[in-house]
């Protein structure tokens, strides 16, 4: 009676415990009126190059979320599969040669928010724990998980 | 750069650029044109500060030595589907709108544009333009000199340019490019593009194309194929060596490649050129070849070794490379290059160069930066 007494407090202990690992998420989110329901690797990359991506006869925005250095990593590798100074260089190079705009870059929160809400069509990835707590939006894709 | 020599530029021409400079600058800061409203606006400022010695002998017709800042400003507009892009460069050595035009997205991945651009059949200029920061080298190869460099080939076409993107399989890609319009007229020693703020001059039209094949459409990696024909008039006793050479048609084709292999990245093109000057009763014929390599290797984040080896064969017989005596047979360069801060860089080469009839040794030094 004591083992199994003492089984079920450690099943409940391990139940109400946070997960140890494996629960961090990098989203593609858009505001909640947002039409766009799914995008492609390519596509996401061209938005982010400041190629042009048309959904619905519209252009579709990426916004740059540089509210956190970790996330700025994240998006980095796993999304344009690149290093900060080549993703730099290849934003001006692209500037200069076809006159692409560079994605607008945003350090406040708040402002991302705001900027999302503005536009259907403008799209950035964020912490999921972020988005969940934003009513506004919708989460587009995963576009990151922690092992 | 090194064979620049001192620019005139008659005073009402100065007065035009600064009252254009003006207008575009009020222009990108105002936009009040609903048209124009919802787009974005972006401005870059390439800066550059270049110091030169030939350490070899005096050469006729060539700057010993000379400290030559530059600053290139570039304006960009993008809309919903319309794009206004504007290249206006100012140094001690020129003083000249580059680039202005306006595109329209006609499909997912092309445009037309119109205005003056930088012709599709150069590689070298329509990847680094005038953005000297993002070009590793301090100089460019002498077949791709712009043409108040003494560039032997168009530079610059003012009309249409047509720009495509045709997606093959997974994310591998053609990249077409078509530009046509007014090139430029033979003076006074160099070739003079189309002047926006000057129409008044004789042009004929040019053409310049270029089809690229890319593994990824959005990726840097690319081979391909590009050329250009046109009729560049001569101006009547500009050439005092030639003085009834009435026009020139000059067609070139050339294969080019800019690939990266990790640290390494080898940037290559080879000309054929064909020139027909026309004389009263009389047409000339010839020819030449030109091409180089260009090795850069990322040694580290910050450092960059890098160096080129330019050829041309039949250059020395060319009566149509004889009106440029400047041009560039054969040169072997090395130099190397800190990147520092947030998009600074210092560089440094050493090249031997051969022209038609001197050779010289020389050394360069140069900050470049591109702000914000």
């Amino acid at each position: 009676m004591r083992i199994l007494s003492s089984i079920v407090v450690v099943v409940l202990l391990a139940m109400s415990a946070p997960p140890a690992y494996g629960e961090e998420q990098v989203v593609l989110v858009a505001s909640a009126e947002s039409p766009i329901d799914n995008l492609s690797s390519l596509e996401l990359r061209k938005a982010y190059l400041g190629i042009s991506v048309r959904r619905d006869g519209d252009s579709i925005r990426a916004l740059r979320n540089m509210t956190d250095p970790q996330l700025n990593q994240i998006f980095l590798q796993s999304v344009m599969a690149t290093s900060e100074p080549v993703y730099e260089r290849r934003l001006l190079s692209l500037a200069l040669k076809y006159g692409r705009p560079r994605p607008p870059e945003y350090d406040n929160h708040a402002a991302i928010l705001r900027a999302l809400t503005e536009h259907p069509y403008n799209i950035t990835y964020m912490w999921k724990t972020d988005a969940d707590q934003s009513p506004n939006l919708k989460v587009i894709k995963v576009l990151w998980r922690e092992n | 750069m090194d064979m620049k020599s001192r620019c005139h530029v008659p005073q009402t021409k100065v007065g035009n650029r600064r009252w254009l400079m003006t207008v575009i600058i009020l222009f990108a800061l105002n936009v009040p044109s609903p048209l124009l409203a919802e787009g974005q606006h972006d401005f870059l400022f390439f800066l550059s500060a270049e110091v030169f010695e030939n350490t070899s002998v005096d050469v006729s017709g060539i700057e010993s030595s000379d400290f030559i800042p530059t600053a290139d400003f570039l304006y960009s507009y993008s809309g919903d589907r319309m794009r206004v892009l504007g290249e206006y460069i100012w140094s001690s050595t020129e003083n000249e709108l580059e680039r202005l035009q306006v595109g329209w997205q006609t499909g997912q991945d092309t445009m037309l544009w119109l205005g003056r651009f930088h012709t599709p059949g150069n590689y070298w200029n329509t990847e680094f333009h005038h953005g000297q920061y993002l070009q590793t080298s301090i100089s460019r190869p002498g077949i791709d000199e712009w043409e108040d460099e003494g560039g032997p080939l168009v530079s610059h076409i003012t009309g249409a340019l047509f720009e495509s993107d045709l997606t093959l399989r997974q994310s591998a890609g053609l990249r077409v490019a078509v530009g046509a319009g007014l090139g430029p007229i033979l003076s006074g020693g160099e070739l003079r593009p189309f002047d926006l703020l000057d129409t008044s001059s004789v042009h004929d039209p040019a053409l310049g194309f270029r089809l690229a094949y890319l593994p990824d459409i959005i990726g840097e990696n690319q081979v391909g194929l590009l050329g250009g024909v046109g009729s560049i008039p001569v101006d009547p006793g500009s050439i005092p060596m030639m003085p009834a050479l009435d026009e020139i048609e000059q067609y070139h084709v050339s294969l080019y490649l800019d690939w990266r292999w990790g640290a390494l990245r080898l940037i290559s093109a080879f000309f054929y050129v064909e020139n027909d000057l026309k004389l009263p009763g009389a047409t000339v014929n010839d020819r030449f070849t030109s091409g180089y390599l260009q090795a850069e290797y990322q040694t580290s984040e910050n450092w960059t070794l890098f160096g080129r080896h330019e050829d041309s064969d039949d250059a020395a017989d060319s009566v149509y490379l004889s009106l440029f005596p400047d041009f560039v047979e054969r040169r072997n360069m090395l130099g190397v290059r800190w990147d520092f801060a947030k998009r600074h860089a210092f560089s440094f080469e050493f090249s031997e160069t051969e022209l038609r009839s001197d050779s010289f040794n020389q050394f360069r030094l140069q900050w470049s930066a591109v702000l914000p």
